[in-house]
């Protein structure tokens, strides 16, 4: 990075902050700094919806895992259309009408109380534990880019971050989000452009797509029914389905984006200009990952994407394994380049054998390449602790960094830390507002002031971010980022979900009932997540499937006489 | 307003709205029950339109698959 790159990223991020303060310096009461003024359209929320989603690992890690596994991730997202529609027709009204702070009211509002506690720690569990993760994301740029240690970045990145949540409320948040996805978009696109430019000028539109059919990158939709292979059609439409209802209807970081909306129809074109953007923005995402993959096809990547590997390598030069393993890589290398010059030209000139020996060497060479990736990596893993194997999440950073010019790589910062921002600003103050307006309040404060329950929220939000902070100092990933995050919210969405399917649409199940089978089904996802080896797509409808089926035994059992309160519907 | 005119006023039934609060009411009744797009203006069109766009990504992307393959 030089000055350019150090202006655009400095001017744009404190622009951001500057601006949110600016918007929020009229901030006068609780309301407002939880809900907003409710002033902001429907394309506002949308955004606003969006950004909260796609954190910086959505930008870091996901071309990483299009490089490295192609478009297969994006069966994730098949679950979003279905789940948000379901959301806007069911969840929205309810959520406007009874005119809650926070989704878990509504628990209370249709339960009692303990069920809203146990709603709200659930969510504050898993929200807290991926705040680490998000905080993570970020300082990983950090360091490769500046040489920081780690934990010295990611406490920094973190101290930051709380002190721009804390000053900004609900309504800064979602304005600042608004400019902080158009700058993310505008660097994937220029990304993007710069990329697809770097590529060989002999390679066309149909040579991009074959080669990377070829090596298995376009493998975007799988019909197989295992439920151990991890993204299949299946698991993306059932399993995600249920995942995306999950996230998008009860956790408190999205609902709390949407409901601030000005009207319900606001807040609904809002929830389905995401239904029809998300699939298309992933797949694009990817895309940039598997036209990566391409461009290095034709020009020698690092033996190591991993910063830490890389860093090691490059100070133990001297060391005859590791050299040996760089020259061998390097043969490889050359060795698919000269092989798919071949197929290209025998390709053009319509000669398919020679095309599709060429091709054969080709793929032949690449799995030399990748044995001998994975047995140096396995080398200095074994001396260096921090070197992981799955390097997805350096892919792209390595890209940027390597291959485009000054000024980009400001502006590609700046998305990243945007993204970062976005969504770390939502997570925290979901986390602060949900501590104040579920547990703090009915619990230790029944008759706080407005003025003191803001008070509250503000230290509250603060003390989630050092709690993030503390997660990610600690956590060691053995997965690539984006999945841990996944993995993380598929482990605890269910039973969220199943309290709100059971309260929004069967009566009959009371309070005690829904709150001993939601302690059930969260206990048995944690019997099968760390006994089964099925895809965590499928936790969320295990989760949910368990704690209606559940509550409905429990309620038949203790008191088929219970009063149930009125439902609301 | 002065004092001469709220006196001048006639005593209102609590239970019946003012005209002009029925108009809110139903204006935004109406509102709510339309996109407030060109198009689509219903609900059920825009949820329409989400179902299509995501059955045309998912064509698109199985036949990528099989390109690919």
């Amino acid at each position: 990075m030089n000055n350019l790159d150090l202006a655009v990223l400095i001017s744009t991020i404190l622009g951001i902050a500057i601006y949110g303060m600016w918007q929020t310096r009229k901030q006068r009461d609780l309301h407002d700094y939880l809900r907003g003024t409710n002033h902001a359209p429907w394309y506002a929320i949308g955004l606003s919806v969006m950004a909260t989603q796609a954190s910086a690992i959505t930008f870091l890690s996901t071309p990483g895992q299009g490089y490295l596994g192609g478009l297969s991730f994006v069966q994730v997202y098949f679950g979003v259309p279905i789940a948000l529609i379901i959301i806007a027709v069911f969840f929205l009204p309810i959520f406007h009408k009874l005119n809650v702070y926070t989704a878990y009211e509504f628990l209370e509002k249709r339960f009692d109380g303990k069920t809203r506690l146990l709603g709200a720690i659930l969510f504050m569990l898993q929200r807290g534990l991926g705040a680490g993760l998000t905080i993570y994301a970020p300082a990983i740029v950090l360091t490769t880019v500046c040489g920081w240690p780690l934990n010295v970045t990611i406490i920094s990145t973190g101290l930051l971050v709380i002190l721009y949540t804390v000053m900004g409320g609900s309504d800064a948040v979602t304005v600042t989000q608004k400019y902080q996805i158009m700058i993310i978009f505008a660097g994937m696109i220029t990304a993007a452009c710069l990329l697809i430019g770097k590529l060989p000028h002999d390679l066309d539109l149909g040579d991009t797509l074959k080669l990377a059919g070829g090596f298995q990158k376009l493998n975007a939709v799988s019909f197989s029914p295992s439920i151990h292979q991890r993204y299949t059609f299946w698991s993306g439409l059932l399993g995600g389905t249920f995942l995306m209802l999950s996230y998008f209807g009860t956790d408190q970081s999205q609902v709390q984006r949407y409901i601030s909306g000005s009207s319900l129809r606001e807040s609904r074109l809002g929830l389905l200009f995401n239904a029809v953007c998300k699939i298309p923005m992933q797949f694009c995402i990817l895309f940039i990952g598997v036209l990566m993959f391409v461009f290095y096809q034709f020009n020698q990547p690092p033996l190591f994407f991993d910063a830490a590997a890389n860093n090691y390598l490059q100070a133990h030069r001297a060391d005859a394994n590791l050299s040996a393993y760089q020259a061998d890589f390097s043969k490889a290398r050359a060795q698919i380049k000269a092989s798919l010059e071949k197929w290209i030209e025998a390709r053009h000139k319509g000669d398919q054998p020679a095309a599709d020996d060429a091709f054969v060497a080709a793929a032949t060479a690449q799995v030399s390449s990748d044995t001998i990736r994975a047995a140096a990596i396995k080398e200095v893993a074994s001396k260096r602790s921090d070197a992981k194997a799955n390097d997805a999440d350096y892919v792209f950073i390595t890209f940027i960094l390597q291959e485009l010019p000054h000024g980009v790589i400001g502006l590609l910062m700046a998305a990243f830390f945007a993204a970062a921002l976005s969504s770390k600003a939502a997570e925290l103050n979901a986390l602060g507002t949900c501590s104040t307006i579920d547990f703090y309040r009915p619990i230790f404060k029944k008759n706080a002031s407005d003025e003191h329950s803001l008070f509250a929220t503000k230290c509250f939000t603060a003390l989630w971010g050092f709690l993030a902070i503390g997660f990610a100092l600690f956590c060691n990933l053995a997965e690539n980022l984006i999945q841990a995050v996944n993995i993380l919210g598929s482990i605890f969405y269910g039973v969220m979900l199943g309290l709100f399917l059971v309260g929004f649409f069967i009566n009959r199940v009371a309070g005690t009932a829904i709150f001993w089978a939601a302690l059930a089904a969260q206990t048995l996802i944690f019997v099968l997540y760390f006994t089964l080896s099925i895809s965590y797509l499928w936790y969320p409808l295990i989760g949910c499937a368990a704690c209606i089926l559940f509550s409905l035994i429990l309620q038949f059992i203790i008191n088929r006489t219970a009063r149930v309160k009125e439902p609301i519907l | 307003m002065n004092n001469d005119e709220s006196e001048a006023k006639p005593e209102s039934n609590p239970e019946i709205k003012p005209t002009t609060e029925l108009e809110t009411d139903l204006r935004s009744e109406i509102d709510e029950s339309k996109t407030g797009l060109p198009w689509p203006t219903s609900w059920r069109g825009a949820y329409i339109f989400v179902a299509g766009t995501f059955i045309f990504w998912i064509v698109l992307l199985v036949a990528l698959t099989r390109f690919g393959s």
